[in-house]
This record gives structure tokens, C-alpha cells and sequence, in this order.
């Protein structure tokens, strides 16, 4: 066991040097997003304090813990002269000391068995704002303290132990009882906790062992060393207070007071403490089957023609990228020339699979495009951009081919407010457009739907799409986003929330007999490119979209503008916007709809 | 001299000086002299009048997908940078099996002669796409009370040929050989930030090097591999000094690539407020700014400025709905921002999209974007 | 280091804060009032002492336009210190009855909540000051006033002020304000508004509060410094309305200019275009809160009471010109005020650090400012002490000399009641420990206090350990000949004037030397 695996350099005397141990653990272990989950992290927030403190979420338990580094103090014997014997007892270390918290959600029922300050103080509005701001000083929170975590290191750097502990039952007695006089709604006496019975009564030590299965397991990565576990009984007396505030022993009661230790290298137990070894680390979080495969997940991207893709995703690789999640891109576009792929250059690894639709005639070719991928960034997670027609549906046939390579993500559908209001602005009584066709099948496919250029659309109008939307596909996260922009950690926290069960897009489809998926080639869409020599006038541009029919769904393109240069031109849901591009190669103008007269 | 009166204007004298006295002086600048030096929780560290800040380069790479191909390809996050075979430390082995000893020793002839190009072709051959690294390096410029300037060189980039070039272009190079740089300060160890450490030592053998503690045996070796001859300070975790309204401070944190600890800059501009300047500030920007909050004193209680690469959290937020940097920096109140590098073009488009202070630059040499404050573009504090 | 979780005795000291006593509610507060008037009500004794009460109204008749107050001269009933032990042991023994019944956390109305109790007690106050200040105990006859026998006059006067300050309280400010002006003096308005019920009392119950506050600085100063000009010569009840709408109209303005911009931007968000937010004093105070504003207000409150007992009025009297007398005395009082706020606030400083902007408890600027006022409170309290049952010791020597021997023994007393309630209120008040702790609020239990010595003294007239009479032609001639003499400036002051002001600045600087070496040395809480 070596300490500088975690703190490379020699343990000082800067009176914090544990809780460096403890970030550098915690910090250490959260590179690689997918590691910290599968050791049972859900999510860790830093405080910055002279104490310093962290609130976390850890795996099977919907607390939120508070930890917060209280002090150290080096123990055990520095003299080189103590003998070989005493050396394992007595070796010189630093002993740091956490305190523990455990807050509840709100409307948990454990809080009923948490003291009464704890859960007057759960019930009022700011809870879970102040909780996010938790620095563990706050006398408002003494309530949800119950238990405290010991973190020993030998200054040799060669032993390190992890001890919680907490009270089995954090319980004390009112020995007065408490009346409920003080509601107001309920004048007369009665016993909201009767003389003698515990006014807390919270299973603490099991509430933190999850958290501290966590941290063991995190030191047990780290050090690439299995830990020594053990644990340790004493008892305490019982307390109870009284109506003036007294606090006393409840004579001949005991509570326990349990102690686990994870403990590597030497032993670091002082004499005295007796332990029960264990065989191994109780409550360990078990990773989920597609956690422990090491297989990269991907994840399809759909929406219609021109609702937003691209955008989408080049804002939630920025989001990936700053956390180091890095992610390869597939992107296939139905017309001849890669503008996405262009329009993504220097993002991330691209692989482009161009000219026809992956869902019908370019399934063989994903498998090829995604060995490429994979051997060119082996990357934790990648995502398959689709084109505006492609129908999931067909698209998981195609995946369901190639679990070999990959593990199934989250089918995203990116819906485009404005073409989805701009039907219902001609009949409003009548079948919107997301009844029916591919628009249809995407999001009825989808675990999570995007609902893009919400801005445009009034907060009435964006509440009725949505909850239209909603009536469609009743299992979709819906998210509302202009630009693309949501918070894309929300996505993390809905495959979390289906961690136990399959998500909605991979249940199984089974069609009615003599139905078959609709493919868009039967749907009659077709893609034409128009290249231009000389640039070309907006007005020029307009009217050639117009001369396009009301079948045009989409165009985009870079080309030469009258009086810009280079543009990028995208068109969709009769918005047409042109964006200046200097330094582009320009790659001609695609137009995509079902029959579109040029 | 009639006792009895003198008593009796006494008496009236020393209730009339001692409230007189607490009137005038109690709640003066001046009354600071006999505060207490007990244990505050915020460090003075004095004021300065202006900083500026001169980009050198902050393209730590050309292309992304090259070095995101080159990081998963080498086994993610958790490998050591020294066995990348990343120029200038290759070994021919190919990606991923290289180490610092062997690295060094097929350069060392070159970097000794003072001919880094040399010293570079011959990395390049041996290692794996060199010719996607840049580096992040500035010039720090600060103005003390009395008008004296001082120039701190903070961090030194990768590529030699890209920085010598880059120090070549802002003027870097004369200033080394003149003694005009009073500190190089190296945040931390990583690639990108340190590599082309010889550049630096090969026009100012003598400057004084600060580097966190937390260097590990390799970082050490190559400083003096590199031909440094100058002062060495190693700076412990926490606040530490370097002038009058100018302080590092050193974050013990572990970073990707097996890199431990990187410092910050701090300055307090009279009159203005805190000026953050940060490498890539790999503790993330939220726990940064919180620090400082909670640890430092500071002109006006105001947040006021930020320049270089703004990285968030290397953890989850528990709550997703906070995870995002626009949300997390929004109640700082920041009134000058600079961001680039590590930030994301993305996130600094969001940033003026949100409307935040961001100083545009100009998107010269081989900068992306003009929301970034780009390669040779200068922001000063106040503006 | 505070660690020791392990043992179990930490793991209660985590519980502590509950301690079985936060069970209170907001019920107990409502239900509070009503009750109370009742209560005191049933438990009134009878019987009235029927002494010569003819003799003494004839006796006195020339004496018509004095006030009450200064026309009465109270005798003592034993010799020694006697009456004055039997009347701090008579009035805390109500001071113990009522607080439990009142204001205790753990007791039976609990309005220590804290600001619904402050509220009450700082009201009562400013009602006490203008019954028996203002209104010189107009409408009740003269005549009632000198014959009633003390507990009687002590038990009616005490419910008509009761019951003024629920009419003003819940009347004027809450029902007429808070519904017609300003929302933010009524609960239920707040309530309206989304605040919860905890809060929306609070936050109304502290604006209503900061009313008083001002109001008892500016209607005594009234009457003490300006003499009650320019109606002291009109006859009661002119003369009581005249002040008492003078006063209370100035005092509003006040409100306006000092905690008005407080509340603007207590709530969110902040009211801009109602109220100064930020406010003005922000950068000079470091905080936005009105607690700067109480602190020196409150000194204000604490200088006005100094000036009339222990000092006499003294230097002040030593102008003889009426008006500039009256204006200095005025202006004098805030002027003294504000080195002593000024001078507190440098005592934490020096005891605590500089306060840090942005920080919580006793870090935080705007607690420091409230403590302040806290702190000046704890020195009123041996000032009313001395003067009311010590009668104004000592006297033997001359004025200034008498007056800084009494300021001498005040700062002890004060520092000493300082003291002893940081160490014992908690286990004795059932407040909370600590300086800075949100519900540990000393102005309450010392106003309390306050307020019972005033009824004590000025409607009970000083009974049981004090006998009524009334000043003679020969004491108020008396009266007037000290005033004229012995206040008086004599050149030969001069010199010992210079040698006092520098020793006294000496002196300043020695205690500022000294605090935190005393500081370093005691701990008062532990």
C-alpha cells in the first residue's frame, strides 16, 4: 500500500493534510465519470470553507450526506526506538476527523424519525437550496448530524484506514414528552412524543454505510488493494432530555455506538479498540449490468428535418467535453455532402456516412463506420446523429445488430416547436404533425424529446405542445430548450432513474399484424443539390425556395451570398436563416422534401 | 491654582476627552492600528493599482479530435502524461508506452546546444502527432501602488517551435535575456502548460521558477534537464505572497493525466477588486471563486475580473438542474471577463450570449473564436 | 479543533439546538394577548390607601403646572440600603413571574420569538415614556394621580398601557397601516405575499418595533432636551397632544429616512422604485441592514436616559440661555450617541476582529451593529439602577465630580450585568448561549426590566421601599439654587478642563490597549 498513490508527497503539518487525502480520494476517483458511477457515486459537490466540506449522493440511497473535515491530530508513537511489537500498535499517524450528516429529501418518510428540529427544518422552503450550500458550520443543521468518519494516515505512507461510526439507532428519549400544544390548530393537549418514548430514533449507522461502502471501495480502486474490514461494538448509555432542556443518562438503558474500519497496509487500530474482522465490505454497491460492461454506449440522436440536431449536439459535446466525457460523433445526412460534418470539424472525432439514411439503405454500412470510430477514439460513449427522415424505430433494428460493439443508450429526439405549432396554427382542432409520418414515429421512439426554438412560441403555446407531446409518448423526459440548450445533465439523471429497469425506447416493439414501419422513402422524400458558380442574391435565394412547393422540408448548405461571401444557409419550418462563413469551402446548397419542384 | 476647580474641570475634561475620543477615532482607517492580529479567516494580502495581462498563446492544441483520439487511445484520463509518447518525451514505442527517462535522453544533446528546433524534429519523429500541440502561456503585468511594474510569465506552453515563436511575437524572448521577467510561474504540470519549459530556460537560465509542491520526480528532473540555473520556489498549499496585492494560491488537487496541484493567481486591484488569473484552474471555477470568496480580502468585496481557461467541477453536481458554469458564475458578479483555453467555444458563447462581461479578442494566430480572448490579444484591469 | 463527535455526550451537543424547547408556536403568541389582559386583570388586588389626601391637594395647588413627576418628592420608608434591596427583589420577582409568563421560550406566552416579545417590550416602553412623560398621566385627574395608593395606581395605569400598546401595535400599525399602506407591517399581508407564518410575524413584528425604537429616543429627548418647547406652557391635554404628534410625525420621518430602506430590501425583490435599495449607508455602515440604524438610535435612547439621571443635564445646564441651551442638550445627546456607537463598534473589533461583509453571526457587520445597541442596553440598566434606588449616589462631592463617579459606577454595573448575562440568561431566561445566536436577543429581558422599574417608579411611585410626598416651596427653590450654582462654569475650570480632556483621551487609548489583551485572557462564554 502506498499513501503517494493518493498524496504524492510526505504527510506536514498544515493541519488539513487529511482532508487533502480525502479531496484528492474523492477528486481522483471522478475523472472518469463512468468509474466514480460504477464505485456508487452520485454526484459529489465541494464547498469551500476553512473547514472543508462536501455534500454527496451515493448509490441505492436518496440521501444527500454532508461530510465536513472537523480537525486532525497526529497519534501513536514518532520515535524510531519503539519496539518491533509495539510498532504495529503505536506507529506514528494522522488521524483526521469528519463529521457526518444526512439530510432526507423533503418528503421522505425517514425524516419522521429524525429529531424535530431536523424535520421542522426539512419541511421549510429553502431546504434543499441550503443544503447545496452546506459548509456543515450552520447551527440549523446540528440536527442532521449523526455520526463522524475517522481517516488515519502513518506518516511512513504506508498504511491508511477509513473508520465510521455511528450510533445503530441514534435515539434519545423526551422524558417529559413533547404536547402538541404548540399547533396552533389543535388547542387541546395531546402527545406528539408521550414522556418517555424517543423523540429521534434514526438507523444511522446504516443510513451512512452506504456512503462509507463508497469510500472504501474508492480506496480500494486508488490503492489497487483490497481493505482489511472490521467492526467494532461499544455502548453507550441511552440519553433522554427534559422540558427545561436538561440533557441526562437514562439509567441502565445502552445504545450501540458501531464502528466498521477499511482498513490497508499495517493496522493503524490503537490499543485497546477490539475489532471483528470481516470477510468484506458490507452494503458495497453493486455496479448495474451495463455499468460493469465495458462496452461504449451509444446513443441516437434523431429529430426531423432542420429541428435542431446539429446544434443539439455541438452544445452537449461542449458539456461532455469540459468534464473530460469525450465522445465520438457519427453523423449521417440524407443528400450527398457532409455540411454537418463540416460544421463540426475540430469539435470531436467525426465519422460521416454519407448519401441515404442509416435506417433503410445504409444499415450495413453503420457497422463498418462504427469499428472505424472505436479504433480511432475508443471513447466511453458516442452518438449517432441521424438524418431528418431516418425513423428510430428501423434504426434500433439496425443497432440491435450490433450489441457486440456497443450497449444501447438513449434515443433523443429533437422536436422543433415551430413546425410542430405551424400545422396547428392552420387547424387547431384538426391532427397535429406529430401525428403522423416520421415526425410520428420519432418521437413516439424517443426517451427523451427536445423541444427546440421553444422561444419562439408563446408560454401557452410551449405548455400545449408539450403536454400534447407528452399525451403522445407518456415516458419521455420532455425538455424545452432554445438553441439546443438544456441542462444536459439532466440526461445523465434520467438514465440514472431507469439504472434498475430498461429504458422506454428498448422496450420491445411489436407491430400490429400487417404493419410495417414507415420508411421515408415511402413517404416520397428526396434530396436534390443545387451548386452555385456565382453567388447569389438572397431575394434570388428566397424565390428559388419558394419555386421549391410547399413540399420543401428543409434546405441547407454553404454558398456564395451577394454582399456576405461564403454563408451557411439553413432552412426549415419556412425560417430561413444566413449566417456568414468566412474561410468555409462552399458545398453547394441541399434540398430535402417530399417531391420538391426545382 | 484652585484645587477644588481644577477637580472639577478635570472631571468634565475626562468624560468630554474619552467620548471625544471615541467619536473621532473609533470608526477612522487609522483605528486599525491596534486591532487585534488574531486568527481572521481572511488573508490580507495587500493591493496593487492594475494588472494587464498579454495572451502568448492559449491553443493548447490545434484539434481537438486528434487529441481526444490520442487520449483514448493511450487508456483515458488516469494515464500518466510522461507515457503518452507526446512530444517532446517520445520513444518511438507509439502511443501510450512512452516514458519521461527515455524521452528526454534522445532531446537532452539538443536542448543543451540551445537548438530546441533540432530538439523538436527529432521528438516529432518519435512521438505521436506533434504537430498538434500548441501550448497556454501569458504575460502577467502588475502595477504596484508606487508605479513599479512587474512581469510574471505564467506558464510556458508545449510545442517549442510554437512558443518560441509565440515568445518571439510578444517580445518574451528579449525579455528573459534582459532580467525583466521578476517570477515564471508554472500553475502545474500538465503537457500543455509546461513541455516547452527549455524555451523559457534557454533566454532566462536565471529566472525565478515557482511551481507548486506537488511536482512529481520528472517535473523536478526536467527543470533542471533544461538547463535552469535560477532560484527554485516551491509553493506549498494555500496562500503564498509574491508582492503587495499579488498572491498564488495553491490548490492540492489531483488532475487528470496523473498531474497533483495547481496554483492560481490572485490580485487585488485597488479600488477595483480581485483579478483571477488561472491556468486551467482544474479544482473548477466555482470552488476557485468560492475560495476566495471565504479566504481573501479584497478591494470592494468585488469579484471583479477573470482571465484563461475557466474549467468546471471535475465532479457531478448531486442536483443536475446546477450543472452548468453560465448558472454557477452568475452570482459572482463579475464585471471583466478573458476566457479561452479549456473553457469551451461553446460555453464562451454562452457566456456572451447570457450576457456576461466577456472581452472579445480577435481571433488571430490560430485562435478559434473571437468570444475567446485570443492568441496575442491583451486584457488589463481595470479597463 | 472541535471534533469528539465520538463520544456520546457530542453526539447530544448535536442535538442541543432542539433541547424539547423550539416546540413553540406561533398559536401561543396569538393566543397570548388577550389572555394576558385577563389574567392581570383577575389578580388585581383592591383597597386604597386613603392617607390625607385633602391636606396634600390643598398643600399643593401652586404647585398646578408642575409636572407630576417633578412635583413628587420620594421619601425612603428605612434607612440603609434597605429599600433598595426590597424593591430589585420585589420587581424581579415580577420581572421572573411575567417573563416566564410572557416572554420565556420555555413559559406560557413565549413571545421571545425573538422580535414579537421585543416588539411588546419596546412598545410598552415608548407607551410608559408618554403617559407619565408626555401626557404627564393625562386624562386621569391630577388628584387620583397624587392620593391613589401606589399598587392600585401601579395595577390601572400598567393595563391602560397595555392596552395602548395593542391598540398602537395591532390598531394603527398593523390594521391601519399594514392593510391601507404598507404591507410589510401586517403578517397577514406578508402571508398574502408568500412568506410563511414564522416569518411574516417577525418581519412585521421588527418594523413595528423600529417604530418604537425611534419613538423613545425622540419623546424623551423632547421633553428632556428641548424642555417640551414649544408647548411647555400650554395646559394638559394640549400640552400632551402638542408633543406627542410633534414627536410621533418626526419620528415617522425618520422611519422613513432610516428603516424604511430596510425593509425595501429585506424583501425580494428588492423594492426600487418604494424605497433607497441599496441604501444609503451601505458603504459607510458595510451592510444594508437598518441594524445600523438601531445601533446608534438605540445609544441615542441610552444618552437621553444618562442625560436626565446620572448627569442631570449636567454640563449642558451650564448654559444658562434658554435656546441654546435646549439645542445643544438636543443635538448634544446624538452627538454623545454616536462616539459611543462608534466606540462599541470598535470594541468588537477589537475583542471579536473586523467584521467581514458577507459573514454570519458575530462576524457579520450587521450583527455587530445590532450589538451595538445590545451593549448600550446593558448600561442603562445600573443607570436607572442608581438613579431611581440609589437616588442618584453620590452627592457629596461637587457636580461634575458626582456625575463622573456615577458614569464610573454605571460602567462597572454595566460591564458586570454584561457579564453575568452572557454567562447565566441561557440556563436562567431559557435564552440561547452564545453572543451572536439568532434567538439570543438581550434588549428584551433588559427592557423588560427596563419597563418594570418605570412602572415601579413612576406609577407606583417607588412603593413598597419608597413613602410620596411632595416637594416643598423650599426643595424646589433648592432644586433651582443647585442648578444655578452648582452647575455653573467657573474660569478656573479651564485648566483642569485641558488636563481632564487629554487624560481622557489617555485614558481611551488605554482601554483600547487593553481589550484585547482581556479578550485573550477571559473567555465569558464557553
Amino acid at each position: 500500500m502506498k499513501l503517494e498513490h493518493i498524496l504524492p508527497r510526505a504527510l506536514g503539518d498544515s493541519h488539513s493534510d487529511c482532508a487533502s487525502i480525502f479531496t484528492s480520494l474523492v477528486m481522483g476517483a471522478h475523472f472518469e465519470r463512468s468509474r466514480a458511477r460504477s464505485l456508487g457515486w452520485r454526484g459529489v459537490r465541494p464547498c469551500a470553507s476553512e473547514h472543508p466540506a462536501w455534500t454527496c449522493r451515493a448509490a441505492g440511497s436518496d440521501l444527500v450526506f454532508g461530510i465536513r473535515f472537523d480537525g486532525e491530530e497526529s497519534c501513536g508513537d514518532a520515535s524510531p526506538a519503539a519496539s518491533r511489537e509495539r510498532a504495529a500498535a503505536s506507529r506514528h499517524c494522522l488521524r483526521g476527523y469528519f463529521s457526518l450528516y444526512a439530510f432526507p429529501p423533503a418528503d421522505s418518510p425517514l425524516l419522521d424519525s429524525f429529531p424535530l428540529a431536523a424535520l421542522q427544518y426539512a419541511l421549510s422552503p429553502g431546504y434543499k437550496d441550503a443544503i447545496r450550500e452546506f459548509s456543515g458550520g450552520e447551527p440549523a443543521f446540528q440536527a442532521f448530524r449523526m455520526g463522524q468518519l475517522r481517516l488515519d494516515a502513518s506518516f511512513a505512507g504506508d498504511a491508511l484506514a477509513l473508520t465510521l461510526e455511528a450510533p445503530a439507532r441514534h435515539r434519545v428519549l423526551a422524558a417529559d414528552g413533547i404536547t402538541a400544544d404548540a399547533c396552533a390548530d389543535a388547542p387541546e393537549k395531546g402527545w406528539l412524543v408521550a414522556p418517555g418514548a424517543p423523540e429521534c430514533d434514526v438507523p444511522a449507522f446504516r443510513l451512512f454505510m452506504r456512503l462509507f461502502a463508497v469510500l472504501a471501495a474508492t480506496a480500494e480502486q486508488r490503492l489497487d488493494e483490497k481493505a482489511a474490514v472490521s467492526r467494532g461494538l461499544s455502548s453507550v448509555p441511552r440519553m433522554c432530555f427534559h422540558r427545561d432542556g436538561r440533557m441526562e443518562e437514562c439509567p441502565e438503558e445502552k445504545e450501540f455506538l458501531i464502528n466498521c474500519t477499511a482498513s490497508f497496509g499495517p493496522s493503524l487500530a490503537l490499543a485497546g479498540e477490539a475489532l471483528t474482522p470481516l470477510r468484506s465490505l458490507p452494503a458495497r454497491y453493486r455496479a448495474q449490468e451495463p455499468e460493469r460492461r465495458s462496452l461504449p454506449v451509444l446513443h441516437v440522436l434523431t429529430g426531423f428535418l432542420g429541428a435542431g440536431k446539429t446544434t443539439f449536439l455541438r452544445r452537449w459535446l461542449d458539456f461532455l467535453h469540459g468534464r473530460e466525457r469525450y465522445t465520438g460523433v457519427i453523423q449521417n445526412e440524407f443528400g450527398k455532402v457532409a455540411l454537418d460534418a463540416a460544421l463540426m470539424k475540430g469539435d470531436t472525432v467525426v465519422e460521416a456516412l454519407d448519401e441515404g439514411c442509416v435506417c433503410c439503405s445504409l444499415a450495413d454500412s453503420l457497422r463498418p463506420g462504427l469499428e472505424r470510430i472505436i479504433a480511432a477514439m475508443p471513447a466511453e460513449q458516442f452518438v449517432l446523429e441521424t438524418t431528418g427522415l431516418a425513423n428510430p424505430a428501423n434504426v434500433m433494428a439496425a443497432l440491435n445488430g450490433l450489441r457486440d460493439l456497443v450497449a444501447p443508450g438513449l434515443v433523443i429526439t429533437v422536436a422543433d416547436a415551430l413546425d410542430l405549432r405551424g400545422n396547428r396554427a392552420l387547424s387547431p382542432d384538426g391532427p397535429g404533425l406529430e401525428n403522423a409520418g416520421i415526425r410520428h414515429a420519432q418521437l413516439r421512439k424517443a426517451d427523451v424529446i427536445i423541444v427546440n426554438k421553444s422561444d419562439m412560441l408563446s408560454s401557452a403555446e410551449l405548455e400545449a405542445l408539450i403536454s400534447r407531446l407528452r399525451a403522445l409518448n407518456g415516458k419521455a423526459l420532455v425538455l424545452a430548450a432554445q438553441y439546443g440548450n438544456i441542462a444536459f445533465a439532466e440526461l445523465d439523471a434520467w438514465i440514472d432513474a431507469h439504472g434498475e429497469t430498461r429504458l422506454p425506447s428498448h422496450a420491445p416493439h411489436i407491430l400490429p399484424m400487417g404493419q410495417k414501419d414507415v420508411t421515408h422513402a415511402e413517404e416520397g422524400y428526396i434530396a436534390r443539390i443545387v451548386t452555385f458558380e456565382q453567388p447569389v442574391s438572397q431575394a434570388g435565394l428566397e424565390q428559388l425556395l419558394r419555386r421549391a412547393g410547399p413540399g420543401l422540408c428543409r434546405a441547407k448548405g454553404i454558398i456564395p451570398i451577394e454582399g456576405k461571401g461564403i454563408c451557411i444557409v439553413q432552412y426549415a419550418a419556412s425560417r430561413l436563416e444566413i449566417t456568414p462563413a468566412p474561410g468555409e469551402m462552399p458545398v453547394g446548397l441541399t434540398l430535402i422534401g417530399t417531391n420538391p419542384a426545382i | 491654582m484652585n484645587r477644588r476647580e481644577f477637580l472639577k474641570g478635570a472631571s468634565l475634561g475626562l468624560g468630554a476627552g474619552a467620548l471625544g475620543a471615541m467619536g473621532l477615532y473609533s470608526y477612522t482607517p487609522a483605528r486599525r492600528a491596534f486591532l487585534p492580529d488574531i486568527n481572521r479567516q481572511m488573508s490580507d494580502f495587500g493591493v496593487c493599482k492594475s494588472v494587464k495581462v498579454t495572451n502568448i498563446s492559449e491553443t493548447s492544441w490545434f484539434d481537438n479530435g486528434v487529441f481526444m483520439k490520442n487520449v483514448t487511445g493511450a487508456g483515458g484520463l488516469l494515464v500518466d502524461q510522461y507515457t503518452f509518447n507526446w512530444a517532446p518525451f517520445g520513444n518511438g514505442k507509439g502511443i501510450g508506452k512512452g516514458s519521461y527517462e527515455e524521452g528526454i535522453a534522445k532531446i537532452k544533446p539538443y536542448i543543451q546546444k540551445g537548438d530546441l528546433h533540432g530538439a523538436w524534429a527529432v521528438a516529432k519523429e518519435n512521438s505521436v502527432d506533434a504537430d498538434n500541440a500548441g501550448g497556454f502561456s501569458c504575460l502577467v503585468e502588475v502595477e504596484a501602488m508606487d508605479g513599479k511594474v512587474s512581469k510574471y510569465l505564467f506558464d510556458c506552453g508545449w510545442n517549442y517551435d510554437w512558443m518560441e515563436e509565440s515568445f518571439k511575437r510578444e517580445g518574451i524572448d528579449n525579455m528573459l535575456a534582459n532580467g525583466e521577467i521578476d517570477g515564471f510561474i508554472q500553475t502545474h504540470e500538465h503537457m500543455d502548460h509546461y513541455w516547452a519549459f527549455p524555451v523559457v530556460a534557454k533566454y532566462g537560465p536565471n529566472v525565478h521558477v515557482y511551481t507548486p509542491s506537488t511536482f512529481y520526480p520528472q517535473g523536478k528532473q526536467y527543470i533542471k534537464d533544461s538547463g535552469h540555473t535560477g532560484e527554485l520556489t516551491e509553493v506549498k498549499k494555500g496562500l503564498y505572497s509574491l508582492q503587495p496585492g499579488v498572491a498564488l494560491y495553491q490548490f492540492e488537487c489531483p488532475i487528470i493525466f496523473k498531474v497533483f496541484g495547481e496554483m492560481s493567481l490572485y490580485c487585488n486591484v485597488k479600488d477595483v477588486g480581485l483579478v483571477s488569473i488561472t491556468g486551467c484552474c482544474h479544482q473548477g471555477i466555482i470552488l476557485f471563486a468560492d475560495t476566495a470568496y471565504k479566504e481573501l480580502k479584497y478591494e470592494k468585496d468585488q469579484f471583479y475580473g477573470l482571465y484563461g481557461g475557466l474549467h468546471i467541477s471535475p465532479f457531478d453536481d448531486w442536483d443536475p438542474k446546477y450543472d452548468d458554469l453560465v448558472i454557477g458564475l452568475k452570482k459572482w458578479d463579475l464585471q471583466r471577463v478573458g476566457c479561452n483555453h479549456c473553457t469551451g467555444l461553446i460555453t464562451a458563447q454562452k457566456f456572451v450570449d447570457a450576457g456576461y462581461p466577456v472581452v472579445q479578442g480577435t481571433a488571430r494566430f490560430r485562435s478559434k473564436t473571437t468570444n475567446y480572448l485570443g492568441n496575442g490579444d491583451i486584457i488589463t484591469f481595470p479597463a | 479543533m472541535s471534533r469528539g463527535h465520538a463520544r456520546p455526550s457530542a453526539l447530544e451537543e448535536a442535538r442541543k439546538p432542539y433541547g424539547g424547547s423550539h416546540a413553540d408556536g406561533e398559536g401561543n403568541v396569538r393566543r397570548g394577548l388577550s389572555a394576558r389582559v385577563k389574567q392581570e386583570t383577575s389578580g388585581s388586588p383592591g383597597g386604597m390607601s386613603e392617607g390625607s389626601a385633602d391636606k396634600l391637594k390643598e398643600e399643593h395647588m401652586s404647585q398646578e403646572q408642575l409636572p407630576y413627576l417633578e412635583e413628587r418628592k420620594l421619601v425612603k420608608r428605612w434607612n440603609g440600603p434597605i429599600p433598595a434591596l426590597v424593591n430589585l427583589a420585589f420587581t424581579l420577582v415580577i420581572f421572573a413571574v411575567t417573563w416566564w409568563i410572557f416572554q420565556d421560550p420555555r413559559g406560557i406566552m413565549r413571545f421571545y420569538t425573538p422580535y414579537v416579545g421585543y416588539n411588546y417590550c419596546r412598545w410598552w416602553l415608548i407607551i410608559l415614556i408618554w403617559m407619565a412623560y408626555t401626557f404627564d398621566f393625562w386624562p386621569f385627574k391630577k388628584d387620583w394621580i397624587r392620593t391613589a395608593h401606589p399598587l392600585q395606581k401601579g395595577i390601572v395605569l400598567s393595563l391602560i398601557s397595555i392596552g395602548t400598546m395593542i391598540f398602537f401595535i395591532h390598531g394603527f400599525f398593523e390594521g391601519v397601516l399594514g392593510n391601507f399602506a404598507f404591507a410589510y407591517f401586517n403578517p397577514e399581508q406578508l402571508m398574502k405575499l408568500g412568506l410563511t407564518d414564522f416569518y411574516s410575524t417577525e418581519y412585521a413584528a421588527q418594523a413595528c418595533m423600529m417604530f418604537a425604537v425611534i419613538a423613545s429616543w425622540i419623546s424623551p429627548a423632547w421633553v428632556v432636551a428641548l424642555e417640551g418647547q414649544p408647548w411647555a406652557d400650554a395646559r394638559q391635554p394640549v400640552r400632551g397632544f402638542s408633543i406627542w404628534l410633534g414627536t410621533f410625525c418626526l419620528s415617522l420621518v425618520i422611519y422613513f429616512m432610516t428603516m424604511h430602506n430596510h425593509m425595501g430590501i429585506l424583501y425580494y425583490p428588492w423594492q426600487y422604485f418604494t424605497a433607497i435599495c441599496p441604501p444609503y449607508w451601505e458603504q459607510f455602515a458595510e451592510t444594508v441592514s437598518a441594524n445600523f440604524h438601531v445601533a446608534w438610535i438605540m445609544c441615542c435612547t441610552v444618552v437621553v436616559w444618562f442625560v436626565e439621571g446620572i448627569w442631570e443635564r449636567y454640563p449642558f445646564t451650564m448654559i444658562k440661555r434658554d435656546w441654546p441651551r435646549r439645542i445643544a442638550l438636543f443635538v448634544g445627546i446624538i452627538v454623545i450617541a454616536w462616539a459611543l456607537c462608534l466606540f462599541f463598534w470598535y470594541m468588537q473589533e477589537l475583542v471579536w476582529g473586523e467584521a467581514i461583509r458577507g459573514h454570519r453571526r458575530d462576524a457579520a457587520p450587521d450583527w455587530r451593529w445590532l450589538h451595538v445597541g445590545e451593549t448600550a442596553i446593558f448600561f442603562l440598566v445600573p443607570a436607572l439602577f442608581l438613579q431611581f434606588y440609589c437616588g442618584n449616589w453620590p452627592h457629596k462631592f461637587s457636580t461634575p465630580v458626582n456625575v463622573l463617579v456615577r458614569t464610573g459606577i454605571v460602567i462597572v454595573g454595566g460591564i458586570a450585568v454584561y457579564c453575568l448575562y452572557y454567562m447565566y440568561a441561557h440556563n436562567l431566561l431559557g435564552t440561547q448561549k452564545g453572543f451572536s445566536h439568532p434567538q439570543q436577543f438581550p434588549m428584551i429581558p433588559m427592557i423588560w426590566l427596563i419597563d418594570i422599574w418605570l412602572i415601579n417608579w413612576w406609577f407606583m411611585d417607588g412603593w413598597p421601599g419608597w413613602r410620596r410626598e411632595f416637594k416643598t416651596a423650599e426643595d424646589l427653590a433648592e432644586e433651582k439654587r443647585h442648578i444655578e450654582i452648582d452647575h455653573a462654569w467657573n474660569p478656573g475650570m479651564k485648566t483642569g478642563l485641558i488636563a481632564g480632556i487629554a487624560g481622557g483621551v489617555v485614558l481611551y487609548f488605554l482601554i483600547v490597549w487593553l481589550l484585547p489583551l482581556c479578550s485573550a485572557t477571559f473567555t465569558l462564554v464557553k
